[in-house]
Parts: C-alpha cells; sequence; structure tokens
C-alpha cells in the first residue's frame, strides 16, 4: 500500500477524516485521530461524544461515510481496516473489551479463556479438537485476572467485576497489538477499579491500550496522554492535568461558567 | 448445562465430578447419568425384541412402524437441537431438508415400483435354424423339439426326402409345457401335407398365424413348450423333414429410471414403440433408481442446500427472528415450487406407489420388513446422537454454544462465525435428510402436505422444547413422547390433539423452560420406552377395552388411561431414584450409627 510510505512506522494507528453517519445525523466529523506505538491513550468525552462509535469503526462493527483508519501490525503491510470484517481485524491485531462485559455466560471461566487463546480459528481443525485442557499461557492470565480459583465456574455467575476482568483476560489471551477498552471499571467498586488500573497498567507494557472511560479518579490514575471527543471531533489533547484545565473541556462537561471538573 | 462449580478445583481445571474416562476421546469425561442416558439409547435398538409373545403380526407391525417412525422424527429433532438449541439460531424450515431426504429415497422407491410393475421389453435375437427329420416306422407320435427360452416361429419349410405310400400326411404341432397332452396340441401351420412328394421340392409352408395374426400360436412362450411332430396313416412313411427358423425373443425386465413412475401419470409406457418420448421429469429423477446414488443423494443434496442458504443468508447478517421468518418463507417457497410442479413431484397427491428399499442385500419397508426397518433407524439415530456429540464436545461445538451467548465477541475474537454457522446449518441439513429418508420407509406416501407443511417444521420446534432445548438427549426424547402421545390422542380424539399439543407446549414454556430432561433426569427416555411397552402389553391383554366398556365412551377410554401413562412414564426412573434415596436416608440402620444424619430434616 502506498500509505505505508508517508506514514511514520511508529504509529500503529491513524484515523483520517472519518465521518459516520446514523440516518443522517453525524456521530463523527471528519476525525483525525493517531496512537503511536507502545501508547496507553485514553479517550473521555460526554455521553454521544462518539467514542464508542469510534472503537466501532476501527473494529469493523460500524463503516465510516468517508475516511479511513489505517492499522499497522508490527510483521505486516499497513491496512485499512473500514475495508475489512470484523474477524479478520481481530486476527491482524485488535482486540476488543465492551462496554458491557461480552462473555459466554453459559460456558466455564475456562472454557471461555480457551477459546480466546491463541489457535487456528477455522472450522475444520476445531471440529476434531477435544481437549479442554489450559496452557500456561492461559494459567498465567487466570493468574493475572485473579479468576484461577473459578476456573471452572459458569461465567455467567461471576459478579460483574469479575465478569469485566474475565473479558480483559480474553482479550490479553488474543495477545492483540492494540487493545480497545471501552469503560472497563463502569459499575466497579473503589477496590475493583483501582485493581482493574493496576491490570491495563501492566498489559501497557506489552500491548497499545487505546481506554474509553467517564471515571476521572481512574483516568488520573492510568493515563499517560488524555484525548477528550465531543461532538465527534477531537476536542483537545493533552497530560490530565492540561486537559483538565482546558476551559472548552470544562464547558462541554459542566456547561459554559461552572466550576472546574472534579478535584 | 450448569454444573456445579468444584470446589477443591486448583491446578488441573479439566477435572470435573465424578467421571468416567473413555480412551477414544482423549480426556473427554463421562458423566453416570451420560452412560444411563447412552445404554436406554442402545436400548432403542432391542425393541422389536421386546414384545409379549403371541401378539398379533399386525398389531405387531402397526407398533414397530410407529418406532421406526418417531425415531426418524427424533433424528430431525437432533437436527433442530443442533441449530437452535446450541447454536441459537431458530430455524421454522427444517422440513425443507427433511423433505428434500424424502422425496429423494421416494424418488427411487417409486422408480423401482414401476420397473417391477412394467412389462418386459422384447428384442429379437439372431434367427436359429431347427430341422426336425422323420424316416421310416419312428415311433409315432413323437417330440421333436423341446424350447429353452422363448422364440417366435418365423418360418417353416418343408421337404419330402424319399416317398411314402400315399395317404399319409404330416403335420407340425405345438404342444404347451403346461398340458402335454397331444390332443390339446395346436397345429401351427394351415395345410396337411401329402407326403408322396415331389421328392426334393422345398414348400414353404403357411403359417397360420399369419392369416388369423393370432400370434400366440406361432410363439413358443413358456420353457418347456414342444414342436411336436405327428405322421398319420398306415404304411411307409419314407423320409423328409421340417425346417423350422425360430427367432429368440429376449426378454429384457425394465431397470429402475427407464419405467417412468405412476405420480408422473404417464400411460402407454411402451419402450418398442418408435414414437415414445420419455415424459421431461424422468431423465432428471433416473439416476436416482439406483438405491446407493439415492441414499446419497438424501444425504449430499440437503447439506448442499442448507450450505448455500446458510452461506448466503448468514454472510447477509440475517439473525434472530429474521432468520426464523427467512426460513419459514424459505420452507413455503420450496413448498409451492412442489405443490405446482406436479410433473416432476407429484403435487398435493405425491408419490404413492412404492416398492421396498433394497440396501444391503436387505429390504426396507413398512410391512414384511419393518423389522429391519426398525434396525435401522434405530442405528441411524443412535449413531446420529453419538456423532452429534462429539460434535457439541469438540472446540467447534463451544464456538457454537459462544455464538448464541454474544456473537460479538465471538467475532471479536477472530473467529468468522458465519461459516460457523453455515457449517453447522448444513450439518442439520444432512441430519434432517437422513430423517426424511427413514420416514419414508416407514410412512408412505411422500406428499408436500405432510413433509414440507409449516405446522410441521413447528412441531419439529416443540419436539425440541418439550424434550428440552440444548440437549441432545431431550431432542430425541421429545419427539419421542409427542409421536407416541400424538398417536395415542389423534387414533381416538383426532380433533383434540392439536390443542393437546398446544397446551403441553404452553405447559413446558410456562413451567420447565429448559425442557423435561433437566427434570426428568437421563432416565426419562428409558422410562418413556417402558411406558410405550406397557401401554403395548395392556392393549395385548385387552385392559383397554375393559376401560372403554367400562366408562361407556368407546374407544376414548384408552386415551384417558394410555395417554397418561406415557407422559408420566417419562418421569418413572427419576421418581424411582428419589424414592430410593428417600427410603435410604429414613432407614434406621443407615442414620442410627453415623448420627450425623437427621431423620427428620428442618426439625
Amino acid at each position: 500500500m502506498s500509505t505505508q510510505n508517508h506514514h511514520t512506522p511508529e504509529k500503529i494507528l491513524r484515523v483520517e477524516d472519518v465521518t459516520v453517519s446514523f440516518d443522517g445525523f453525524l456521530v463523527l466529523k471528519d476525525l483525525n485521530f493517531s496512537i503511536e506505538r507502545g501508547e496507553l491513550r485514553v479517550v473521555i468525552g460526554p455521553n454521544g461524544a462518539g467514542k464508542t462509535t469510534l472503537l466501532d469503526v476501527i473494529t469493523g462493527k460500524v463503516r465510516p461515510a468517508k475516511g479511513r483508519a489505517l492499522f499497522q501490525p508490527k510483521s505486516s503491510s499497513c491496512q485499512d481496516v473500514t475495508k475489512l470484517t470484523q474477524e479478520r481485524i481481530a486476527l491482524l491485531g485488535v482486540g476488543r473489551k465492551f462496554q458491557t462485559p461480552n462473555i459466554f455466560k453459559s460456558q466455564t471461566v475456562l472454557d471461555n479463556l480457551h477459546l480466546s487463546a491463541k489457535a487456528s480459528r477455522r472450522v475444520l481443525p476445531n471440529l476434531i479438537r477435544f481437549s479442554r485442557n489450559g496452557s500456561s499461557r492461559i494459567d498465567e492470565v487466570l493468574e493475572t485476572i485473579g479468576l484461577a480459583p473459578k476456573a471452572s465456574n459458569i461465567a455467567g455467575l461471576l459478579a460483574h467485576g469479575e465478569k469485566q476482568w474475565l473479558e480483559l483476560g480474553m482479550v490479553m489471551l488474543q495477545d492483540p497489538e492494540l487493545l480497545l477498552i471501552d469503560e472497563p471499571v463502569a459499575g466497579m467498586t473503589p477496590r475493583e477499579s483501582e485493581k482493574t488500573g493496576e491490570l491495563l497498567m501492566s498489559m501497557a507494557k506489552k500491548h497499545t491500550l487505546l481506554v474509553i472511560e467517564h471515571d476521572m479518579t481512574f483516568v488520573r490514575q492510568i493515563a499517560q496522554t488524555v484525548t477528550v471527543l465531543d461532538e465527534g471531533q477531537i476536542l483537545c489533547e493533552g497530560t490530565v492535568d492540561e486537559v483538565q484545565r482546558d476551559p472548552k473541556v470544562i464547558q462541554v462537561y459542566l456547561g459554559p461558567d461552572r466550576e472546574l471538573l472534579a478535584t | 448445562m450448569t454444573e456445579p462449580a468444584n470446589k477443591k478445583d486448583g491446578a488441573n481445571h479439566s477435572t470435573r465430578s465424578p467421571a468416567l474416562a473413555l480412551p477414544f476421546l482423549g480426556n473427554v469425561k463421562v458423566k453416570p447419568g451420560v452412560l444411563v442416558a447412552g445404554f436406554s439409547v442402545v436400548l432403542l435398538l432391542a425393541i422389536p425384541q421386546l414384545f409379549p409373545p403371541g401378539i398379533d403380526a399386525k398389531s405387531k407391525q402397526n407398533w414397530l412402524d410407529l418406532f421406526a417412525k418417531f425415531m426418524a422424527m427424533g433424528i430431525l429433532a437432533l437436527s433442530v437441537d443442533l441449530v437452535w438449541g446450541y447454536t441459537g439460531l431458530l430455524s421454522l424450515g427444517q422440513g425443507v431438508f427433511f423433505g428434500i431426504g424424502a422425496y429423494m429415497i421416494a424418488y427411487c422407491l417409486t422408480l423401482h415400483k414401476a420397473a417391477q410393475d412394467a412389462r418386459p421389453k422384447m428384442t429379437e435375437g439372431e434367427p436359429t435354424t431347427v430341422v426336425l427329420h422323420y424316416q421310416g416306422n419312428f415311433p409315432s407320435p413323437k417330440t421333436v423339439f423341446i424350447n429353452d427360452g422363448k422364440y417366435r416361429i418365423d418360418s417353416i419349410q418343408f421337404r419330402v426326402l424319399k416317398a411314402s405310400t400315399p395317404g399319409l400326411t404330416a403335420v407340425l404341432t405345438k404342444l404347451p409345457a403346461a398340458s402335454l397332452d397331444p390332443d390339446t396340441a395346436e397345429q401351427i401351420h394351415n395345410d396337411t401335407l401329402d407326403l408322396t412328394g415331389p421328392v426334393g421340392k422345398v414348400q414353404p409352408m403357411v403359417l397360420k398365424g399369419e392369416i388369423a395374426e393370432e400370434k400366440i400360436l406361432r410363439r413358443l412362450e413358456e420353457e418347456g413348450d414342444r414342436l411336436y411332430l405327428e405322421v398319420t396313416g398306415n404304411g411307409d412313411r419314407g423320409e423328409g423333414e421340417f425346417t423350422v427358423v425360430l427367432i429368440p425373443e429376449i426378454e429384457e425386465y425394465m431397470r429402475p429410471g427407464e419405467v417412468p413412475p405412476q405420480f408422473m401419470q404417464y400411460t402407454g409406457f411402451a419402450p418398442n414403440d418408435p414414437n415414445y418420448v420419455p415424459p421431461p421429469g424422468l431423465a432428471l429423477i433416473a439416476p436416482l433408481g439406483n438405491a446407493g446414488v439415492a441414499v446419497a443423494a438424501s444425504l449430499i443434496l440437503p447439506a448442499l442446500i442448507a450450505g448455500l442458504f446458510g452461506g448466503v443468508i448468514f454472510r447477509l447478517g440475517v439473525k434472530g427472528v429474521y432468520f426464523a421468518l427467512v426460513t419459514q418463507a424459505f420452507l413455503m417457497v420450496v413448498f409451492l415450487a412442489v405443490r405446482n410442479q406436479q410433473r416432476f413431484t407429484g403435487g398435493v397427491v405425491g408419490i404413492k406407489d412404492m416398492s421396498s428399499l433394497e440396501l444391503f442385500g436387505q429390504s426396507f419397508d413398512s410391512a414384511e420388513n419393518v423389522r429391519a426397518t426398525v434396525y435401522l433407524v434405530a442405528a441411524a439415530l443412535v449413531g446420529s446422537y453419538f456423532i452429534c456429540a462429539l460434535l457439541i464436545r469438540s472446540k467447534f461445538g463451544r464456538i457454537l454454544s459462544a455464538i448464541q451467548d454474544n456473537e460479538n465477541r465471538v467475532l471479536a475474537l477472530g473467529y468468522t462465525t458465519a461459516l460457523y454457522k453455515t457449517a453447522v446449518f448444513a450439518f442439520a441439513g444432512l441430519l434432517a435428510g437422513l430423517a426424511g429418508a427413514l420416514y419414508v420407509l416407514a410412512n408412505h406416501p411422500v406428499c408436500d402436505t405432510v413433509y414440507l407443511s409449516v405446522p410441521f417444521s413447528i412441531e419439529a420446534v416443540i419436539w425440541v422444547a418439550i424434550g428440552g432445548r440444548g440437549n441432545l438427549f431431550g431432542a430425541v426424547l421429545g419427539a419421542l413422547l409427542v409421536g407416541f402421545g400424538q398417536y395415542y390422542v389423534s387414533s381416538a380424539l383426532p380433533e383434540f390433539w392439536p390443542i393437546a399439543l398446544g397446551l403441553l407446549f404452553i405447559a413446558t414454556v410456562l413451567f420447565l423452560p429448559r425442557g423435561l430432561t433437566p427434570v426428568a433426569g437421563p432416565g426419562a427416555l428409558l422410562g418413556l420406552l417402558l411406558g410405550v411397552f406397557l401401554v403395548i402389553y395392556l392393549e395385548k391383554y385387552n385392559l383397554f377395552d375393559a376401560v372403554d366398556q367400562y366408562l361407556g365412551v368407546g374407544r376414548r377410554g384408552r386415551v384417558f388411561v394410555g395417554c397418561p401413562i406415557i407422559l408420566l412414564s417419562v418421569f418413572i426412573p427419576k421418581g424411582l431414584t428419589m424414592l430410593f434415596k428417600a427410603l435410604m436416608r429414613f432407614s434406621p440402620g443407615r442414620a442410627m450409627p453415623t448420627g450425623s444424619v437427621s431423620p427428620v430434616p428442618g426439625s
């Protein structure tokens, strides 16, 4: 692809002029956005800003009306993911944790992880595969997400926070290069939330992370760079402190003439 | 299926509650319940042995036919369960694939029947000449030729080699094998020959049939028909000979595929007629005259069509209720096509005229060979069950269940879910085709109103719902239970059956959302078989007649007794187990020494 030449190689994702329209309502407007390899980026923004839609575009769930999203895997050429199917994008190395826990609730924790682990995704090899044993990698992830004692529990019966961790574990087992994480601490207690933060920080060492979050305490805990999205456009970008001081951000979050965001 | 968490489970996560390892499945563990289920499935194979001694043949044949039918329905239920129960795709059109399988076998059987019923085709071989010679005073009359096949007499020539005493005559007659009495012989030439001469002259003879067109006279049809030479009168017979030219008539039996079947309504089939044009559908279905081809077609064609249909529909992302509607619409399209193309399908009348299926040197049908049919269907059901069981225990199966749980997650993990759904839909199509093929053997005739009707496909879903969705065992149980229930209710109160089925369905959805199996346990099928045989024995010993008379309601009495027996029988094994456990609990010998078990719970 010609695009490979005029982009710096350390950009793992480059969203260019993406516009998404739902029945005429523009959710994303000519959005330009990029992340460097190894970054932990947090995207914040009020409800309806287009955060989740941005992830939908990157994972191929939503096709933009115009624009492209270039994903640069380590070992192959740069791809415009807006032209690829969801599963192809996943295999290229984009993992996603959904906003509400998306797990296989009728299967055991171990089976959930087993299905996520790196292995052939084709139909025929899976017809003759009967083993349900974990691998050392699965055991490692089970330890990391703290679900080792509950490995043979039915996933649907886990607590909400545990479900979120399980899904994080599943995404980790995919070993993606770019991890998209949508509101990982929604509905979590402060303790759980802190633990999740630690989990994400440890993941950030090996992967590139794009996290969407509302909880500013949590954002402060993990964020290096924060991007603020509003009405489908980038409002500003910077460190947590810079962003919190930005009057435009204050205005969209709290309305005009209001005090600063929470401490 | 929910399994209790294994508390002591640590590093080795694959260990589950008490289990037996089967060597050929690697580390897949089999629970005792599964063994009970397996046992009752194997019991299906023993069905023909379980009838009461002295049961009359007609009634036994009828019951065996029902077993074959309902077990075939069980295979269809497995197919529905794979798609709906395990993958979450509600297909209201499994009847399409069931129907295709059924029609393939029906074509085969009706082609066989047509070939059996058709007159054999005649071809004529090379002429052979027979010389019948007489000389001197041979003992007369004399049989001179005994035929060994079928012949037409083409011509006879007579030649006097040495003149006889005047007044002697020679007659060549035909003596049919059926009656070797010379008095019944029929002369086959028109003239009585004077044997005095002229010597050496060849005299062609006029055959009787040539005038009267009684060709029958000119034929040696039965093996053992004789040509019979008689020279009458007293004196020297001289010497002479008849030279008979015989044309062998080779009878060729029609092969399946050559004769248009009855449903094509092609009267006046005459293969010898140069103007004969076979009906357009015949060439299309002719290959199915081969039983092997028909069986293969009944499996592969439904799988192929299901695969193509699924491939398109799933790639388009049709899901949920829309998928159910599309499958139903597909069924109706196929139904209308079959109904309107009467020349190819028999339309509303269907295909009626069928022979038995000849496979592996064995005949399968619903009459004298019904026993073989039951074995065949039972073996197919058990085989399908185990293949399905393997399928759902494989990683493929867990991916299917994952698709039902959360398709977005499966996509995000990189699995092309459309391919998985297409694969399972195609396999379910194959199973439904197998079910249809077997159903035909037990249930002639085949017509669209049975096999391709919308209610039938919906009923298949109801069997699964009643037996237990997402549970192979439940699917088979539901099919057999509803089958026997239907037989019992509609034999006496046909108009009440749809209401009964509806009530059963509503009750199941309301009170047993996971169907009967989780409640009745793995022994349910065993119980059902017990119940059915209990009813068979009760019928044999005329108990139902007594009930009918006592209640004075005609044949309806048996519904009130038979139905509850069949319905409740599924709970017998579970009930007995619970009773046994309760007895163990209250037994003082067990409770007293340990002192840890309180005899009265909650006291």
